[in-house]
């Protein structure tokens, strides 16, 4: 193959434009680094959602509902929100949310689709429920809300949130999130807003979640 | 070590029988087994023949049963290991550690035999009944089915949302699982290929075993009733009645004719609940028992007796139901 033949990689033509001026690094990237920047895979922006166990209790075919509780449910009213990203940060519209957890009692409704839920993230990810805050399962440590979230092109998401304000944690989340053993990252643990007039107070809850490619 | 024959409620058990209606279970504690240092985890092997468990100075015991007899100790070095999972006939030994170590114990020698780094923690293991091969499944992962006798990676089945539970039929020519998706999955046992499957059920089940002949796969859960399913098909050819709690183990006894419902306490696992023996071909009732406490093991012995086992913080209990 002669050198005039020969096909250009992406990577000679920027430093070919570099050359002429066409192309500029700021002054704290060398021009190596500005090429293998343009020229290298983009990299993951977004760290996927730590995995956690999916149940008991799992039942398919949840209605869609974004308000799970009645004015007549005992426990602390809470809204839960958040987006669902892929690992680049584009957001995941369309994405299917089965949520599930226990009543404030920590009773989990098996016959029937009490505080069970299937949402669909909205054109920004966005996703959004009220329901009661759960209460302590028996035999498991912590309290505790159940996701299942799919989307086209991704891995199946199963996880499960918790809340820093959980009694078990003493106060210190960070240090003793250990006490369940199947809290297995701290990322998992949520802050817990309080809202709301004095009378009619409610916790408020983010919860992002980040899908990995298939 | 105690032997304690308690006789409950035979008379009604008879009337039973007599009247065609189901009735309170004969059950008598045949065994039972001092733990003064209390145990973390009890198993009893599918045959009824052998029971393990883990005390808190990081020792596994085995003992023999129904006589409750200690046959050995082996020194677990640690004291993360958990949940103990039995071969059909007791002779293989595994456990898992919270460092995500799986270690597989010949528990007639104390050797071991198999060991295996996963990459996230262990969620169900099973032992084949020829002890040749054993299906592992990790957390939200797919089925890992390795080779024992050269101790290789055979294959892994398809990836889906993870395993509750598996078994291997009688013959080893089948290997189904109950998966977290809610379906039931039957496969060619040897090369994985996926044979027949049953996606109707909403909730997830924990609990299967095989009939004798391998035609049949018994399988109970979140439903809280035992389902029989072709295994040829995946279809369902019988239905339990329904029950109040969900369904936690099952079993089928060798001769095929009767199937074991433990039920657990869907409120509190640890509570007790109640273990119902049905008749298989008629699917009718035969007796129910309220343990004392929730049962930690199960199994049909050879001869055709129930067992199932209790804990208190100080012995194991073996009971008999009929």
């Amino acid at each position: 193959m002669s050198l005039s033949n020969r096909i250009i990689t992406r990577r000679e033509l920027l430093l070919k434009c570099a050359a002429f001026g066409c192309l500029t690094a700021v002054p704290s990237l060398s021009l190596a680094e500005a090429v293998a920047s343009l020229t290298e895979p983009t990299l993951p922006k977004l760290k996927p959602t730590p995995i956690n166990d999916i149940g008991p209790f799992y039942k398919r075919q949840a209605p869609h509902q974004a308000i799970l509780r009645t004015s007549s449910d005992p426990g602390l009213p809470v809204k839960i929100s958040g987006h669902v990203f892929d690992v680049q940060g584009r957001s995941l519209e369309g994405a299917k949310l089965e949520i599930w957890h226990a009543d404030h009692f920590g009773h989990y409704d098996l016959d029937g689709y009490r505080f069970r839920t299937m949402l669909e993230a909205g054109s920004k990810g966005q996703y959004e429920f009220e329901s009661v805050m759960p209460g302590h399962y028996p035999g498991r440590v912590c309290q505790h809300v159940h996701y299942l979230v799919t989307a086209p092109g991704h891995k199946p998401l199963i996880t499960q949130l918790y809340f820093a304000t959980d009694p078990v944690f003493d106060g210190n989340p960070e240090k003793n999130f250990v006490r369940d053993p199947l809290i297995m990252d701290r990322e998992l643990v949520r802050p817990v807003m309080l809202a709301g007039d004095p009378k009619s107070i409610h916790a408020e809850v983010g919860f992002e979640l980040v899908l990995e490619p298939l | 070590m105690k032997f304690r024959p308690i006789i409950h409620v035979l008379s009604l058990a008879c009337l039973g029988a007599l009247f065609n209606f189901s009735a309170i279970a004969a059950v008598s504690e045949i065994t039972t087994i001092k733990t003064p240092a209390g145990l973390s985890f009890f198993s009893i092997s599918q045959t009824g023949r052998l029971g393990v468990g883990i005390t808190p100075d990081a020792k596994l015991s085995v003992w023999n049963l129904p006589d409750g007899r200690l046959l050995r100790t082996i020194d677990l070095v640690s004291t993360n290991f958990i949940y103990p999972t039995l071969s059909a006939d007791g002779r293989l030994c595994l456990l898992s550690s919270s460092s995500r170590e799986v270690v597989v114990w010949d528990t007639t020698t104390g050797e071991t035999v198999f060991k295996l780094q996963l990459a996230l923690p262990l969620y169900t293991a099973t032992f084949s009944r020829d002890n040749l091969s054993l299906a592992v499944s990790v957390l939200n992962g797919p089925i890992q089915m390795y080779n024992l006798a050269d101790k290789t990676k055979r294959f892994e089945l398809p990836k889906m949302m993870g395993a509750q539970n598996s078994m291997f039929s009688p013959d080893n020519k089948l290997f189904a699982s109950v998966d977290s998706d809610t379906q039931i999955r039957i496969y060619d046992a040897p090369t994985g290929k996926l044979l027949a499957s049953n996606a109707d059920f909403l909730g997830e089940f924990f609990a299967l075993d095989f009939t004798p002949d391998g035609k049949q796969l018994v399988v109970g859960g979140m439903d809280k009733t035992a389902v029989f399913l072709n295994t040829t098909t995946g279809e369902v050819t019988k239905k339990l009645k329904k029950q109040k709690e969900p369904v936690g183990a099952i079993g089928v006894s060798g001769d095929g004719k009767w199937v074991s419902t433990v039920l657990f306490n869907s409120s509190n696992g640890a509570l007790a609940a109640p273990v119902l023996i049905w008749d298989a071909v008629s699917g009718r009732k035969k007796s129910e028992w309220l343990p004392p406490s929730g049962i930690v093991g199960s199994a049909w012995t050879p001869d055709g007796h129930f067992l199932a086992a209790t804990l208190t913080p100080d012995a194991v209990h073996i009971w008999q139901v009929r």
